[in-house]
């Protein structure tokens, strides 16, 4: 009997213990959100339906290898087009655009990227990316978040920070993450101190159920909200963000921390996108994402369409989006 | 076949010499343990090993303290205490009413505020175990099952497939 009331001391001490919480830190938040205020929303929703257009005129990729599966329509994916578009439009708003080609036996990759340099800590590096290549129209994947990008790119023009800014357009995520793969392994990611990276991001419904449970993790089961995602390395990050967006009023959040450094096999549903090898390689990296074809009933089809995208929910993310890049890249007064 | 392997083993463990019972028995134990902890905050799951401590009193009040570590979504340490009546005699089925603390990692979902859901997590539930038998030496136990609930909706479900202790 006193070894079960020992131990249950023991227990009771650990849970007292152990639930001091220490407060994200809120001093950036306010000049942060002086940046998003700065977005041209009305620009969004024209992005999606150009980018979606182009998507929809291209000639598909070649997929040799990569045979058409369910879910995984290989024989419709594009890029061509909205490389170029992207690595236009970046030119129209006064950046240099840079694209890193990056081959191996089987195909070629085009990672577009473009930095606002940073002024006291210009070698540090805040990456935020999405990939350009798309099924179909892909409207919501990945059009949403390029136009994000995009939006954001041009807002923090009216700013300066402490940290280079770098907006990359990562190819053939669709194919597994084949360019940003290439991009980490190539060291063109070494001087980069913390990064966003962006999948799907304009879907949202206020039907109950919309959002399905995954791999047996519980979700709230309206999907009106924007995934954010971390792992221990982007832990305080992952909080920081998620406090932000709600205490100044951006978008609905909800914030995940995956165990550990995210790679566990229950867990890994959260590494489904280009940051998974930054998890892998310790890199602080915060992931935002509608929730894929947890809740998206167009995912990867045909109709993932301009139509199916929630503008008001795709500028409410950007908006954070844009916040989030301000305070982590130190935006100067 | 499957049954009759079945019925083969539960004959012997019952035939087994069970020795006579003590005023309390200290059972040291090792058992194989999976777990499904989810809430609305939480969820912290997978399969592994765990070492712990049953006692047993001559009136069949029984009483048990394991720590396990689970794999899959992280690694879910769960702590658990039980009290409980375990029947005498050498098929002792036994019932408990349980309390676990689960720390290590898990899959959190943040407050609004960024804030981290507390450590550790409860629940609390009963367990059974329809397949437990007394030997001369100690005990072993198969097909454990419990349920639990909790704060934030949480849902606790456990089963120990084997457990095995020696008693002193």
């Amino acid at each position: 009997m006193r070894t079960i009331i020992l131990i249950s001391l023991i227990l009771i001490t650990f849970a007292v213990s152990s639930c001091s919480k220490e407060d994200p830190d809120r001093s950036g938040y306010l000049t942060a959100t002086t940046v998003a205020a700065d977005l041209t929303i009305d620009s969004l929703m024209p992005w999606v339906e150009r980018f979606t257009l182009a998507h929809l005129n291209d000639t598909p990729v070649d997929n040799t290898g990569f045979p058409p599966a369910d879910l995984f329509p290989s024989d419709h994916l594009t890029r061509d087009a909205a490389v170029g578009m992207f690595s236009t439009v970046l030119e129209s708003m006064g950046y240099e655009p840079d694209t890193a080609v990056l081959s191996d036996d089987v195909n070629t990759t085009y990672n577009v990227f473009a930095e606002w340099p940073g002024t006291t800590k210009a070698g540090e590096v805040i990456l935020v990316a999405g990939h350009i290549d798309a099924f179909y129209g892909g409207s919501d994947d990945n059009t949403t978040a390029i136009a994000a990008i995009l939006e954001a790119a041009r807002a923090v023009r009216k700013h300066s920070f402490a940290r280079t800014i770098r907006f990359v357009a990562f190819d053939l995520e669709e194919l597994g993450s084949i360019g940003s793969t290439r991009y980490l392994e190539q060291g063109l990611a070494d001087d980069v101190k913390a990064a966003i990276v962006l999948d799907l991001v304009g879907y949202a419904s206020e039907e109950p159920g919309s959002q399905k449970n995954i791999k047996g993790i519980r979700f709230p089961d309206v999907g009106n909200y924007l995934m954010v995602c971390g792992n221990k390395d982007s832990e305080s990050l992952t909080r920081q963000i998620t406090d932000m967006s709600h205490s100044c009023g951006l978008t609905k959040t909800v914030g995940i921390l995956a165990p550990g450094d995210g790679t566990y096999f229950l867990s890994s549903v959260f590494m489904r996108s280009d940051h998974g090898l930054m998890w892998y390689k310790g890199i602080p990296t915060v992931f935002f994402t509608d929730g894929a074809n947890f809740r998206n009933p167009n995912y990867h089809l045909p109709s993932d369409l301009p139509s199916t995208v929630n503008k008001d929910f795709l500028v409410n993310n950007t908006r954070l989006l844009t916040a989030a890049i301000a305070l982590m890249a130190e935006v100067q007064k | 076949m499957k049954a009759t392997t079945l019925a083969l083993i539960l004959l012997i463990l019952c035939t087994l010499p069970c020795g006579a019972q003590k005023n309390l028995t200290f059972s040291p134990l090792i058992q194989q343990c999976g777990m499904y902890y989810t809430s609305d905050r939480i969820t912290a799951d997978g399969v592994g090993l765990g070492l712990g401590l049953h006692l047993l009193h001559r009136t069949g009040l029984a009483a048990q303290a394991d720590v396990n570590l689970l794999w899959l979504n992280g690694n879910s340490i769960p702590i658990r205490l039980a009290l409980g009546y375990q029947r005498s005699g050498r098929w002792t089925p036994a019932a408990y009413l349980t309390a676990d603390a689960i720390v290590g990692q898990r899959t959190q979902f943040l407050s609004e505020t960024g804030a981290k859901p507390p450590v550790p997590a409860w629940s609390f539930g009963v367990r059974i175990t329809p397949l437990k038998f007394r030997t001369a030496k100690g005990f072993l136990s198969a097909l454990e099952l419990g349920v639990g609930i909790g704060p934030a909706r949480l849902l606790n479900l456990e089963v120990t497939l084997f457990s095995a202790g020696i008693s002193f």
